[in-house]
């Protein structure tokens, strides 16, 4: 299923997962790969006859998670209509589920006890035990799941971790024990910020037969530096495994980019990521260049109101009159058919058409960025590429600072 | 000069100043001709008459489409034309010969009848940017959600007490959940209140040519205020700002300001309201409509006119209806763009027939491109309302598109054009869908009901769109009113049945099966076989024989199907009331 095909200097991998989706067609993603998120199995504002207008066959593989499906619909019902892929009717596409989305559905370390996982739900906080769970994903057929976990913040206490590492081995026993469906298992790690709990954590689950590995607790009060060594704490085994790893992104896109880079050199493999969604709430599109180690070019300049160099904020009046369309050259329908000023109109009147060309748009354009980093990765550029993104960030923020710093004083003068 | 001349030659064909008016069609000629109320040779020199003013009318250097073409449109469609078409053509080529210059305005649409049956026609409309079939059902796109909210409970629905709050509230509107009978009511009552920004809700340019929609509503008030129009006339007008191919219509705002604003006050100057922005007064006239509209640029535009509920009674709706005769002079006045737009003249009066029949006049003189037939849904009857567009649509001009303003329901639409209508516009499917109701062939669906839950069956099994092949009940039913998605699905099935009606209609009138058993299987499954045999009836007989109307009965029945899950559409009272429609020729003192 999985395959490894091109390694970097140091962790960072490229690979290829097979997958077989619905009607038994097989869908080939080349990794480090992005999962879209999604609401209850479709992405949440784009519909599904507008998803083929993605880049294919990068955006062939949805995460959702099963909690949404509380809401309304039994894991009969969902049995009866035959899974996920029949009911959604997307035969072509991959599904991967986790129990928690980091939008509505997040874990609540407080409500977990050792019967099941807490979380703060649409419907309310629900504890959800590993048979119950089990029986969504059973239902559901997905292509790959996750295990239950026990994800904690970084702030507790040691005792509390070590709990939470014990709990989630041990649904991952129950999970495998209870699993009847052919779904590859992705056997959650855990152990908040201590290196010495992800590790012993790692060790146990690699001890069973899981196909991959879920990161999961991270994004929960743990720094940027903290990550890298729990990071390779936990890939540091094993060379032939898929690691999904949700970056919790409310934040600036800096963060992000680095936070996936930084992943992508620990050698995890599939992202899971909330940034799509977070943007395209707060009418953000993604503008920055991913391909600058091919063009080598950094003319940039700081002239983006309402936003920084890697996204415009298209709620700002300077974009009222602009009918150029959001990057010049993106082949992407939203570009492609309609211009900066009708979308800051649409934004203007809350229109939800706003949404969706934003959606469209900024997932484009992050696979775009991720298919650069497969190209670096293949080339054996990966740390040339992580460099020169960190470089032009340094830069673009200095360029920024100095731009604004320059419009103070004349405000001064 | 030379105009002066023709004028005077053509003076002796017409027997009265009401040549634009009287413009009959042959059949009705000749039907007439038959039943001893008018002299044929009078008529079809009068009908010579008029096919001679409108070839020179079309005799416009500026104008895109050839003579031949447009002439064709309203002449050659009907065989007994052909030796008036030559006659008038032969004369058509004198005048350019010696160079007359245009009479008076040019349309740039044309309205080409492909069929008919009793009063209903299917036709084909020529427009700038799109050649639509009609009848036709425009979608609009609804407003801001969170800029007002109706609420109404059940009981005051009962008596059709309505009221509508504005203010900032916000979407999704808890207490409407039990009370969505209620809200369908608001639906017809405020049915045109919710415009077009320049979308529709939720579904991209490329999507709705998918589903077929030929033509798009946009609300001038509300692109007046946000983008502004001078903003769209700047960016290249609004077919390229939203990047819509195909046909558009505005409005003239006026619903708008009466209906969302409070204090809104209409003197003859035109309509005072408090700006939304600011909250000062402004003033909205005749001439300032027609200019916003030119500047966006739709194929369609509307006059403005004098709006008033029609459950208002006394002198308010004869000055609405004079008021209207006189601001459609101030806007035929104003307008512009006659070559690239068309200017459509609205029918007022309330339920009056004989107010009605004076602005029908009124407006036919003016000879406009088309006419619209306003002020009705508005809370009225079901009775009343037919009846008046009954009235109007026998005393429009054949040759002219006719449009029922915010009429929505597929039994409606039906109704309109088996009385010979055209175009309707409605929020209804694209509302209705986010709260959560499909529209299927046996009425509604309401998919938040808990029996969806677990059905796995598609929204309406006969349905070929994109929603009904891939997604089950159960599944939307999770996503309606929770989700954005679930309202995005919702609305691209309902606008594709609305679209699938409309279809069916143009192709059942050409086949001539117009009204046949089939479509009413199709349309209503009615509990008992005597109602059919009633709405048949109904349509059936050509008017004036007798128009039997059907009514709803006061509220929706709340009752779920045996068979299916299906809400019935208001079941229909089988009450025949001998509406007397003199509809031809009304009496007027």
């Amino acid at each position: 299923m999985f395959t490894v095909k091109a390694w970097s200097k140091g962790r960072a991998r490229s690979g290829i997962l097979q997958i077989v989706g619905g009607s038994s067609c097989e869908i080939a993603i080349e990794t480090p790969a992005l999962l879209l998120s999604t609401r209850k199995g479709l992405p949440a504002f784009i519909s599904p006859d507008l998803l083929p207008s993605l880049p294919s066959p990068d955006s062939h593989i949805l995460q959702f998670s099963p909690l949404h499906f509380l809401e309304g619909l039994t894991p009969e019902t969902m049995a009866n209509c035959g899974g996920l892929h029949q009911m959604l009717g997307l035969h072509e596409y991959g599904f991967a589920a986790v129990p928690r989305d980091s939008i509505v559905c997040l874990p609540e370390c407080n409500g977990t006890n050792k019967i099941g996982a807490s979380f703060e739900t649409p419907c309310g906080r629900l504890l959800i035990k590993s048979l119950e769970y089990m029986k969504m994903i059973s239902s559901m057929k997905p292509n790959l799941w996750a295990t239950l976990a026990d994800e904690v913040p970084a702030w507790v206490s040691i005792k509390r971790n070590k709990n939470s590492v014990d709990r989630t081995v041990r649904w991952l026993d129950e999970c495998i024990a209870l699993s009847s469906t052919g779904g590859a298992v992705f056997g959650a790690i855990v152990g908040g910020s201590s290196v010495e709990e992800r590790r012993r954590c790692a060790q146990e689950v690699a001890k069973r037969n899981v196909s991959g590995y879920w990161l999961g607790g991270f994004g929960l009060g743990e720094s940027m530096d903290e990550r890298s060594p729990l990071l390779n704490a936990v890939t540091c085994m094993g060379s032939d495994l898929r690691i999904i790893y949700p970056s919790k992104s409310r934040g600036r896109f800096v963060a992000l980019g680095f936070q996936v880079l930084q992943g992508i050199a620990s050698g995890v493999d599939l992202f899971d990521s909330t940034y799509i969604y977070d943007l395209t709430i707060g009418g953000f599109a993604l503008i920055f260049p991913f391909d600058q180690i091919e063009r080598n070019v950094s003319d940039s300049q700081p002239s983006a109101i309402g936003g920084d160099q890697t996204k415009i904020n298209l709620k700002a009046t300077v974009y009222r009159k602009d009918i150029s369309p959001i990057v010049d050259g993106c082949s992407c329908y939203a570009c492609q058919n309609h211009t900066k000023a009708y979308i800051n109109h649409l934004l203007n009147v809350h229109e939800m058409l706003a949404q969706i060309l934003l959606e469209i748009h900024n997932t484009h354009h992050y696979l775009g960025f991720f298919r650069a980093i497969r190209q670096a990765i293949k080339e054996g550029k990966f740390e040339q590429f992580r460099q020169q993104f960190i470089e032009n960030r340094r830069h673009q923020i200095f360029a920024a600072s100095l731009a604004h710093q320059a419009g103070k004083s004349c405000t001064l003068c | 000069m030379a105009s002066a001349n023709l004028t005077l030659a053509l003076y002796p064909f017409i027997s009265d100043s009401d040549i634009f008016g009287d413009n009959l069609g042959l059949d009705e000629i000749t039907s007439a001709s038959q039943s001893g109320h008018m002299a044929p040779r009078l008529t079809r020199r009068r009908h010579l008459a008029t096919c001679c003013f409108q070839m020179i009318q079309v005799q416009n250097p500026t104008n895109p489409l050839p003579v031949k073409e447009r002439v064709a449109g309203t002449l050659s469609t009907h065989p007994i034309r052909a030796p008036l078409f030559v006659a008038a053509a032969a004369l058509c080529f004198f005048t350019a010969a010696i160079s007359i210059s245009p009479v008076i305005c040019v349309f740039c649409l044309l309205h080409q009848i492909l069929g008919r049956f009793n009063r209903a026609r299917a036709a084909q409309l020529t427009l700038p940017h799109f050649v639509c079939q009609t009848p036709l059902f425009m979608p609009v796109g609804t407003q801001v959600p969170g800029c007002k909210c109706c609420i109404v409970t059940v009981a005051e629905a009962f008596q059709n007490i309505v009221n509508v709050c504005n203010g900032p509230l916000r979407y999704p509107l808890r207490p409407l959940r039990n009370t969505e009978t209620a809200v369908t009511r608001v639906n017809f009552l405020h049915t045109a209140e919710a415009g077009v920004t320049g979308t529709i809700k939720g579904l991209t340019t490329s999507q709705l040519e998918e589903i077929g929609c030929q033509i798009i509503l946009g609300n001038t008030y509300h692109l007046a205020l946000r983008p502004t129009s001078e903003l769209i006339d700047e960016l290249g007008g609004l077919h390229k700002f939203m990047n819509w191919p195909r046909a558009l219509l505005t409005d003239s705002g006026g619903f708008q300001m009466v209906s969302l604003l409070h204090l809104a006050d209409i003197t003859e100057k035109g309509v005072t309201f408090q700006s939304p922005v600011d909250g000062k007064p402004m003033l909205l006239t005749p001439e300032e409509s027609i200019q916003i509209q030119n500047r966006i640029g739709a194929d369609i535009i509307m006059a403005l006119d004098d709006v008033v509920r029609t459950t208002i009674t006394g002198p308010r709706i004869e000055e609405a209806m004079y008021r209207t005769l006189r601001w459609i002079d101030r806007c035929i006045e104003a307008h512009k763009r006659p070559n690239e737009q068309n200017l459509f003249g609205i029918v007022q009066g309330g339920l009056d027939p004989v107010l009605r029949d004076i602005c029908v006049r009124g407006l036919v003189d003016r000879n406009l491109p088309g006419y619209a037939i306003g002020g009705l849904s508005g809370g009225e009857d079901k009775d009343s309302f037919w009846r008046v567009v009954a009235q109007c649509t026998a005393s429009l001009p054949e040759d002219k598109p006719r449009y029922v303003m915010g009429v929505g329901y597929p039994l409606d639409i039906v109704v309109c054009s088996a009385l010979g209508a055209d175009m309707y516009d409605c929020v209804y499917p694209t509302r209705t869908a986010r709260f959560g109701t499909a529209l299927i062939p046996e009425g509604v669906l309401k998919l938040k009901h808990r029996a969806m839950a677990d059905d796995t069956r598609p929204i309406d099994p006969t349905c070929m769109c994109m929603v009904c092949k891939n997604y089950t009940r159960a599944y939307i039913h999770c996503l309606v009113t929770k989700d954005a998605m679930g309202s995005q699905l919702l609305s691209y099935h309902n606008l594709y049945y609305m679209m699938k009606l409309s279809n069916d209609l143009h192709s059942s009138i050409i086949e001539g099966q117009f009204p046949d058993g089939e479509l009413y299987a199709y349309m209503y499954p009615l509990q008992s076989i005597s109602e059919v045999i009633f709405i048949w009836l109904t349509l059936h007989f050509p008017l004036p024989a007798g128009l039997y109307v059907a009514s709803y009965r006061k509220c929706s029945q709340r009752v779920m199907f045996p068979s299916g899950s299906a809400m019935p559409w208001r079941s229909l009272e089988s009450i025949s009331l001998p509406a007397v429609l003199n509809s031809q020729h009304p009496n007027i003192e």
